[in-house]
């Protein structure tokens, strides 16, 4: 650790474990602020602050900030007074200089990437791994049927396996930054697939299926002892109601309720009826 | 994998050669900028760059202003006006502001001091 904290060498290392984690860069220091321009640090989550300034109180603000900015996912700035408390911005293109013993500190976010798991090769999952790689999620198809998982069947997709779903499932992790689409060929497996899903900390898990059918797997998964509210975060049926009938309007309802849960929209339309903004 | 860590390991590269580097980081912007903050620019010891925080007038302003920082060894904030000129077919119509850290980064052994 040098004068300036935690070095970019460690900064690249950790991008390249695939996060999440932040960085910050002190950008602006006023007189007598105990960090000076340049410093960086960097927080996991579970760790303690990287580069920390040995001043307590600085130093859960720093990790405050950094959580705060890790969270939304997008670049941050926070201003931190003399004590650690949060002060607000100053408006820079005004010209006024940073405030005595304040700390500018500009957050990067580097959260994993998206993945999302397609349980099933069927007709829906063709067209749902095009658009959801598109998007930009890196897509792994599971089916236990060879002629159906097949590479060529889904060119987008990063990683098409033929398993046993439930011996596949076992071997992948279930982060906040995986979403789980069950769409197999018969409700079975979907079911079976979604005991070892709903429990785990994926943003998102989706199943296809009527109305009834839904219930029944409910119905049975509870009967099996899986909690009622962890059933409640499955998003089935699945998908927004976009009117759609064709397999790839499907997938598009799938891949937009995805987004949608992700990116904390509504759903409805943007426009008011008229061009009016 | 995003650029910007390809930017940092050729930050790397050029430090292990002995080399001075600067990199500028988009930290905030307002009204209608070319990049959003993040957007992360190199610049070379030979004054090359690469990455991008917009291209266009501001580009040339924030080369200009790392070459001089990397001159005077101190890091600091910048903030770039972008200029909105209906004058100028095809020029910058942005007219936001964005914030623009520069960090001056300097190799750990001088050059020619042989490996650490």
């Amino acid at each position: 650790m040098s004068r300036l904290g935690v070095g970019l060498r460690r900064i690249v290392q950790l991008i390249e474990e695939g996060g999440p984690f932040v960085q910050g860069t002190v950008v602006a220091s006023g007189a007598g602020a105990p960090l000076p321009v340049g410093y960086r640090v960097a927080w996991r989550p579970g760790h303690l602050i990287e580069g920390a300034s040995g001043d307590g109180a600085l130093d859960s603000a720093l990790q405050a900030s950094a959580a705060t900015a890790l969270a939304g996912e997008k670049p941050a700035e926070s201003c931190l007074g003399s004590d650690g408390i949060s002060v607000p911005m100053r408006r820079r293109s005004h010209g006024v200089d940073v405030a005595p013993r304040t700390l500018e500190v500009s957050w990067l976010p580097h959260v994993p990437e998206e993945r999302l798991l397609i349980f099933g090769a069927g007709h829906v999952a063709v067209p749902l791994c095009a658009m959801a790689a598109t998007v930009g999620y890196a897509v792994t198809v599971v089916d236990d049927r060879a002629r159906f998982a097949t590479s060529e069947r889904f060119p987008l997709a990063r990683e098409v396996i033929v398993r046993d779903f439930v011996d596949a499932i076992q071997t992948m992790a279930m982060t906040p930054w995986t979403s789980v689409v069950l769409v197999t060929r018969g409700h079975e497996h979907d079911e079976t697939c979604l005991a070892h899903v709903v429990t785990s900390a994926v943003r998102y898990v989706g199943m296809i299926g009527s109305r009834r059918r839904v219930k029944v797997v409910h119905d049975r998964l509870v009967a099996a002892g899986v909690a009622s509210d962890a059933l409640d975060r499955v998003h089935a049926p699945i998908g927004l109601d976009l009117g759609g009938r064709s397999p790839a309007e499907i997938a598009l309802a799938i891949l937009a309720e995805i987004v949608l849960v992700r990116r904390g929209g509504t759903g409805a339309h943007l426009s008011r009826g008229s061009l009016r903004p | 994998m995003e650029p910007r860590v390809e930017l940092y390991r050729e930050a790397l590269v050029r430090l292990d050669r002995g080399e001075r580097v600067a990199l500028a980081t988009v930290v905030s912007t307002s009204g209608s900028t070319p990049q959003k903050a993040g957007a992360t620019l190199l610049v070379l010891h030979d004054g090359s760059m690469r990455g991008t925080i917009g291209g266009g007038c501001v580009e040339a302003d924030a080369w200009a202003a790392a070459r001089q920082m990397m001159r005077s060894g101190d890091s600091g904030l910048r903030t770039f006006t972008l200029a909105d000129d209906p004058d100028e077919p095809g020029g910058d119509v942005c007219g936001g502001t964005m914030d623009v850290m520069f960090e001056v980064l300097f190799p750990d052994v001088p050059a020619g001091a042989g490996p650490a």
